[in-house]
């Protein structure tokens, strides 16, 4: 089991991802935009991290850059959930840190796969997946 | 068969002896007489080689007057050369006549009677007799023969001995003569030396008449050289002029009998010479060959050129202007030659009319060569030259005839002023009359000529008082000026004409100088908007679109103007009211590269073509922002689609794979979430279509009967419900007489829909969202008001174009579709749209459709 903190603007997307991971077996927290998710961060130190891209106040790449700025919370794997797919906002994740980029819409099992991948790993090796393709 | 008296001679040899003795006794050199001896003698014996020998004035020497060998020539007649232990010297010795073969010469050679010998000695056979001149052994006459076949008897050398004496009598009497000769020329001497005064004062005269007349000095110096050798021994003769300060010597004159005239030349260099020696010393200096040794001993004279074997030489300075300048020399190679003091004397007297017609002659040269330069230029200039003195001309030059036509005997008897226009006679006495009292009056001016044959010539005149041989003169310079005047007239003639075609032409031409217009065509007046007269004399600073501008744009010109000679550029100018233009102007140099001489300037007014460009310009950039805010709308359509497909297939796998894990409330929520998402999809998709329709002119306006109040109550509801999370608080105020009216409902849903929705969509910090409805006048009135991020003032220009986004809309997702929706419904409803907005302090939208019952 792992604390997994899942950041998204868009309710139903988030609630999904809530229900998926705690049917999972995972301890999930929630936040609404980009701020409350760097306060969670901070707060939880979570084992893992998924993250939408655009959103108000902060957008996934300021909370990417600010945990990478931050050694103790440097090492969490994050994984961005993006509604883009374009192939440069990709390359940008994994080169300022991302350890995945899933673009939207994305499927669970692969999701599923991609956790169980890179929690059980200690120092996790970038993967990023577009889908569709 | 000869016949022979006691003294063994026949008779035909006595005639020949006869003959020989008779020619002893005429007045002939010795040489003269050896001749004829020789021819005589060999008629009695074999004689092809015969020689003369006696003794020398100074003892121990020997002279050869008469030599003629075969083998030998003539080189051995010599005078003067040493005795020595030779053939001739043993006869001498012996005193007897001697004859010597080979076998003798050899015993004498043995015993060293004869070591001696000198020319040819392969003789057969050898005779000398002594020669008995008053009473003494004083010379040898030998035959000799270097055939084989000849060889001299005793008969021979007593025929010889005996024609010996008849030579010895010959050179006794030879010998008187000259003596005799000595006298009379010591005689000669004293008589010539008395003439020689004479003669002195009549030379000197001629040379004086000589040096007057001009000749060249050459011919001067060869008169000087002719007389002097009526005063002196002056067989050679030069004359040497030195320019000291240059080093360097010429020779006007040089005759000399060795050297001929190859030294007459110029710019001969200096050095330690004889000339330099005079030059050096200052005096006369009498050379002999003793005392050239002496000089070139003492290091005086040592690079003398020319032959040097003189026998006496005598150099007097020439004195020109005050300094030794020069040297006149006479020398002579004859033996015996001498000069003395007196001479010297006499050199350095005529040296003195030598160097009086050398200044003469040069300065008469110099005022020549001057004068002849200035009557060249006189000549030659291309104005005509006249001076006036009094009432007469005193001087014209061949121009000043030529361009007036006036014939020089004309000008200086009748005068030039019969000539002058009429019209033109008072100014010209008037001019001179004041230039002459002192006034300043105007020098160069324009006169005209009336000539005979009626036709007018124009002169251009110059005139300056000058002195003319002691009094004041006017000397007046003039050119034909006729063609130019003439061109001058025909061009004032045409200016009008040519001022009708530039005023034609359908660009703006300007005349102007420092700036100022000077003269403007009719075309660029009208450019401007002021009337000629209001142009002309004004600055060009009166057109520009400002003071900076001008004074830029002048600087920029003048540099052009001055390395180019040509301007061109395209400026903003202003009309008389206030209106800016572009005109296109380019300028020229009258004079090429000389901004000063003026510059004309044509303009075009390129307003139109400035608009056009502008136009294009602007739709470049519209087409540049619309093809950025196209692809943004990609990506926010990519993203607003991706967004609900991400709900329902989370949702879908959900129900799927947890459904029976999911309590029933949790498992409604998913699939509610579904529909939602779908429905969200289906907005966007309507929206995209509908802004196809707006940017293709195809949105249909259907109204009907529509309640006013129930519509945008459903309207604000949907669109509270599209953002629940928003924490805003959205109100309605709708006034009484909002009722229901004739409208095209989706038009309406499409106004108020995206109005409230944007409203609480940009007001992410909350706040009040207003949505108020009231009827004033004619129009029905709504307004949207919230308290959101606002619209930047600058973009709200835009605001109503599609896919315009605000810049600061952050991550607050949207297509830029919504508000190009509004304002082509709004269009359609005829009515308005406007909005204020200030930036994070919220906007306000109003939409004003007519009141429309029906």
């Amino acid at each position: 089991m792992a604390r997994i903190l899942v950041i998204d603007d868009e309710a139903p997307i988030r609630q999904n991802l809530a229900r998926f991971l705690a049917l999972e077996g995972h301890q999930v927290i929630q936040a609404t935009d980009g701020r409350m998710g760097l306060d969670a961060i901070r707060a939880h130190k979570p084992d893992f991290i998924l993250c939408d891209v655009m959103m108000p106040h902060l957008d996934g790449f300021e909370v990417l850059a600010a945990t990478q700025a931050d050694p103790s919370l440097r090492g969490i794997p994050f994984v961005f959930l993006s509604a883009s797919a374009e192939p440069e906002k990709l390359e940008a994740a994994l080169q300022q840190g991302a350890t995945g980029y899933v673009t939207k819409p994305f499927n669970l099992a692969h999701l599923r796969q991609l956790l169980a991948t890179q929690l059980a790993n200690l120092s996790p090796k970038p993967v990023s997946t577009l889908f569709p393709t | 068969m000869h016949h022979f008296d006691e003294a063994g001679f026949s008779s035909a040899t006595y005639k020949v002896l006869y003959q020989i003795a008779e020619r002893a006794t005429t007045e002939e050199t010795l040489f003269e007489f050896s001749g004829a001896l020789h021819r005589l003698l060999a008629e009695l014996i074999p004689a092809k080689n015969l020689y003369l020998c006696l003794l020398s004035e100074q003892p121990g020497r020997l002279n050869f007057p008469y030599y003629v060998d075969e083998r030998d020539g003539d080189s051995m007649q010599e005078l003067d050369v040493p005795m020595r232990l030779g053939l001739t010297e043993f006869v001498l010795r012996t005193g007897v006549a001697e004859l010597i073969d080979q076998p003798r010469y050899l015993a004498l050679q043995r015993n060293g009677e004869i070591t001696q010998a000198t020319g040819d000695l392969t003789f057969n056979s050898w005779l000398g007799v002594p020669l008995h001149i008053k009473g003494k052994i004083g010379g040898v006459l030998t035959v000799q023969s270097y055939d084989n076949s000849v060889s001299y008897q005793a008969s021979d050398a007593h025929l010889l001995s005996f024609v010996a004496r008849h030579v010895s009598t010959a050179i006794e009497r030879k010998q008187s003569y000259d003596a005799l000769r000595a006298a009379h020329v010591e005689l000669e001497r004293e008589t010539r030396q008395r003439r020689q005064s004479e003669t002195m004062y009549r030379v000197f005269y001629q040379l004086a008449v000589r040096a007057a007349e001009g000749d060249s000095l050459h011919d001067f110096s060869a008169r000087v050289h002719e007389l002097l050798g009526q005063l002196m021994l002056a067989p050679n003769c030069y004359i040497s002029l030195c320019d000291v300060a240059r080093r360097l010597k010429h020779f006007p004159y040089y005759v000399d009998e060795r050297d001929g005239d190859t030294l007459q030349r110029t710019d001969v260099p200096m050095r330690l010479g004889l000339t330099e020696f005079v030059i050096a010393t200052g005096r006369s200096q009498l050379v002999d060959q003793t005392r050239l040794a002496q000089l070139q001993a003492d290091g005086l004279v040592t690079q003398a050129q020319g032959d040097l074997s003189f026998t006496a030489w005598l150099g007097v300075p020439l004195h020109i202007r005050g300094t030794v300048d020069g040297v006149l020399a006479v020398q002579s190679y004859a033996e015996g030659a001498v000069y003395t003091e007196a001479d010297a004397e006499v050199l350095a007297h005529v040296a003195h009319h030598v160097s009086g017609a050398i200044e003469r002659m040069q300065a008469y040269e110099a005022m020549h060569r001057s004068e002849e330069r200035y009557r060249l230029v006189i000549e030659n200039v291309e104005e005509g030259m006249i001076v006036l003195q009094g009432e007469h001309i005193v001087f014209a030059n061949a121009r000043a005839s030529e361009i007036a036509r006036i014939s020089r005997e004309e000008f200086l008897t009748v005068g030039f002023l019969h000539r002058v226009h009429p019209d033109d006679h008072a100014l010209i006495q008037e001019r001179r009359r004041r230039r002459l009292a002192g006034e300043n009056v105007i020098n160069h001016y324009q006169i005209r000529l009336l000539q005979p044959d009626g036709t007018i010539q124009w002169l251009e005149i110059g005139v300056t008082v000058v002195p003319w041989e002691g009094q004041p003169a006017t000397l007046t310079f003039y050119s034909d000026i006729t063609d130019r005047k003439l061109l001058e007239q025909e061009l004032h003639r045409t200016s009008s004409e040519r001022e009708a075609i530039l005023n034609s032409a359908l660009v703006g031409i300007v005349f102007s100088r420092s700036r100022d217009y000077e003269w403007v065509n009719d075309k660029f007046a009208e450019m401007v908007g002021y009337s000629r007269d209001e142009l002309v004399g004004q600055s060009s600073s009166l057109v520009n679109a400002s003071q900076a501008q001008w004074e830029q744009a002048g600087a920029e010109t003048r540099a052009a103007l001055a390395n180019v000679g040509t301007y061109t550029a395209e400026r903003q100018l202003r009309r008389k009211n206030g209106e800016l233009f572009w005109a296109h102007l380019a300028g020229r140099c009258v004079r090429h590269l000389d901004p000063d001489s003026g510059v004309i300037w044509t303009f075009l007014d390129i307003t139109g073509r400035k608009q056009a460009e502008q136009e294009i310009r602007d739709a470049l950039d519209r087409q540049k922002e619309l093809n950025e805010l196209r692809s943004r709308f990609v990506a926010m359509t990519s993203h607003e689609f991706r967004t609900p497909l991400a709900t329902i297939l989370s949702s879908a796998e959900l129900l799927k794979y947890y459904g029976d894990r999911l309590p029933a409330h949790e498992k409604a929520e998913v699939i509610q979430s579904i529909e939602s998402s779908v429905q969200r999809m289906t907005r966007m998709m309507d929206r995209v279509l509908l802004i196809g329709k707006v940017e293709a002119q195809m949105l249909e306006f259907n109204p009907e009967r529509v309640d006013l109040v129930a519509l945008c109550l459903s309207l604000a509801e949907e669109a509270r419900a599209q953002l629940p999370d928003s924490p805003c608080v959205l109100r309605t105020d709708f006034a009484d007489d909002v009722g229901s009216g004739h409208y095209d409902e989706k038009l309406l849903g499409h106004i108020f829909g995206n109005l409230l929705s944007n409203a609480i969509k940009y007001s992410p910090l909350g706040g009040d969202v207003c949505f108020r409805a009231y009827s004033h006048g004619s129009d029905m009135v709504f307004e949207v008001t919230d308290n959101g991020i606002g619209i930047p003032a600058d973009e709200i220009a835009h605001l109503f174009e599609s896919f315009h986004r605000s810049s600061n809309v952050g991550n607050i997702q949207g297509t830029g579709l919504g508000l190009a929706i509004v304002k082509k419904s709004v269009d359609l409803h005829g009515g308005r749209i406007e909005v204020r907005s200030e930036q994070g302090r919220g906007t306000c939208f109003t939409v004003r459709l007519a009141i429309q019952l029906h």
